[in-house]
């Protein structure tokens, strides 16, 4: 680790502890905990949520939703973005409907998804795959859009038809943007997901949430809050770490 | 008997109409089998275009365009070319793979692949940098690979599009003395471009001078018989730039004026 990364980590640290030196002063002293609860509050009723492992469930069903309906829509929005980007004629009859489709949040789809799926699992998972899958998507084609002119044409110097072309060199050049789509596709997802279990849950962290409101424990609700942060983080992490493994050729810029 | 030639060629780009205005009208030229041809011309003149034509990217809107005694058709690996900037290599592939990318397309065997990349890796200087990705090389080594890139295919015929064009005055003139040794003796046919005078001579069997567009064609050829290596300080040499020169710079100034009205 060089000096001036070390530097930066310090001061980030320090600007945390900062944070929460400021959160905890005033938490004990300006605001009653209904409130605002200070940091060492809400720790130790998150301790005490996770040894009675009512947190574990909560956490686990939230994590189970995003990972499902995350690789749902990043396979669905690569291999319609694949396809699309393959054939112009398919891209060209179904981009209206694309085009169309991305402007509804998927948050307007929660009341028909209830009729359709009820209140089950399967309605979560269509709502995260649906936000992700456009991102993906999106972020597909617009790696399409780049012309790679040179490449495609070196690629029929050396004797590649239209299959080996695509399979050699606008696949492999689309790696990033699909990547980087499914990156802000699982962002967007926790946004989905927590709506979706405030309003049509019985677990998860968005459930947490509202449920601690009705019961009056701002703490628990902080927990609730703090740890789709906590959850949200790793998941990018981890997302992060393990593409950067696996697709060491390409430049992903994180 | 010429390898490759050029009769009448017309080419516009785009759709054809009144509207539609010819970047090259009547162009001729003829290169024979083994010769380094060298085409010369003010930029923005069609010398890149003349080269796509040849590559099979683009079809000429009249005219005859003849290799081998059979109509250009599309790319191949007959024709193999050196592209402007480096926008042509395979960021995700390390500088061995990107050589042995041709290869990989013709079907042959990982071993040998591995073998002949390695062979004319080391022949362009870049024996220890195959495992690196090309944005980890400065600009002279992409333009190596890309090189030995066409090289490894072992084509008649080498089209290349002022591959030094981007680089520093120093490594240009390292790499057009490393490709002067390359060449020689390779019996590979070449149409080289450059908008660089003294590249031409240094390189050339033949230098075909552009006239400013549009609607260009060669102007005036000239024929270098100095023996190579040749001498960039010597009195042919000097003598040789002035010529050209003379003709070139009356085609610069054409389209030096015209940008100045515009
Ligand atoms: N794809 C294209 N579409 C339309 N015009 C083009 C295209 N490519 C080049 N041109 C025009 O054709 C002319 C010749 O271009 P080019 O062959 O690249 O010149 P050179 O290589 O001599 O600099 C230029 O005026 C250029 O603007
Ligand atoms: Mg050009």
């Amino acid at each position: 680790m060089n000096a001036a990364v070390r530097q930066s980590l310090l001061r980030s640290a320090l600007a945390v502890i900062g944070f929460l030196a400021i959160w905890e002063v005033a938490g004990r002293t300006v605001f009653i905990p209904a409130v605002l609860p200070a940091p060492s509050v809400i720790l130790g009723e998150a301790w005490s949520r996770a040894a009675s492992g009512l947190l574990g469930v909560d956490v686990a069903m939230s994590a189970s939703r995003i990972i499902v309906g995350f690789l749902a829509g990043s396979l669905l929005g690569a291999g319609l973005g694949l396809l699309f980007g393959a054939v112009e004629p398919v891209r060209r009859a179904f981009e209206p409907i694309v085009q169309f489709f991305r402007f509804i949040p998927p948050i307007a789809w929660l009341t028909p998804v209830l009729i359709w799926f009820g209140i089950g699992e399967m309605g979560k998972w269509v709502l995260i795959t649906y936000t992700t899958t456009f991102m993906v998507l999106l972020n597909t084609l617009a790696g399409f859009a780049e012309p790679q002119r040179d490449r495609m044409r070196a690629a029929r110097v050396f004797g590649a038809g239209p299959w080996r072309a695509f399979w050699h060199v606008r696949l492999p050049a689309t790696v990033p943007w699909i990547l980087a789509g499914m990156r802000i596709g699982m962002g967007n997802s926790f946004q989905t997901l927590i709506v979706a279990e405030m309003l049509a849950s019985n677990e998860g962290l968005g459930h947490l949430i509202l449920n601690s409101r009705i019961q009056l424990s701002t703490e628990r609700m902080f927990v609730g809050i703090l740890g789709i942060a906590v959850l949200g983080i790793a998941a990018d992490l981890g997302f992060r770490a393990l593409t950067r493994r696996l697709f060491s050729r390409h430049r992903l810029g994180w | 008997m010429s390898l490759i030639r050029f009769a009448g060629v017309d080419f516009h780009y785009g759709p054809a109409g009144p509207s539609a205005s010819a970047i090259l009208k009547g162009f001729d030229l003829e290169i024979a089998r083994g010769e380094f041809y060298v085409l010369l011309g003010p930029s923005g003149c069609g010398k890149t275009t003349a080269l796509n034509l040849l590559a099979g990217f683009e079809r000429p809107n009249a005219g005859t365009l003849i290799m081998d005694g059979r109509p250009i058709g599309a790319p191949g690996m007959d024709r193999v070319v050196i592209f402007q900037g480096d926008d042509s290599l395979y960021p995700w592939l390390t500088a061995q793979e990107n050589v042995e990318f041709p290869l990989r397309m013709t079907g042959i065997s990982a071993g040998e692949r591995r073998r002949r990349a390695k062979l004319w890796l080391s022949r362009v200087g870049l024996a220890n940098h195959g495992q690196k990705f090309p944005h980890q090389l400065s600009g002279g080594m992409k333009q190596r690979i890309q090189i030995a890139r066409a090289l490894v295919c072992d084509a008649p015929v080498l089209l290349m599009d002022e591959p030094f064009g981007a680089l520093d005055a120093q490594t240009r003139t390292i790499l057009q003395d490393e490709l002067v040794a390359i060449c020689s003796g390779s019996g590979a046919t070449v149409l080289f471009i450059t908008h660089d005078i003294a590249e031409a001579i240094i390189l050339a069997d033949r230098i075909g001078v552009m006239r400013a567009g549009p609607g260009s064609a060669i102007k005036d050829e000239f024929a270098l018989d100095l023996p190579r290596p040749r001498n960039r300080g010597s009195v042919e040499f000097a003598a040789a730039y002035d010529r050209i020169q003379r003709v070139l710079g009356e085609e610069v100034r054409k389209v030096v004026s015209r940008e100045a009205a515009a």
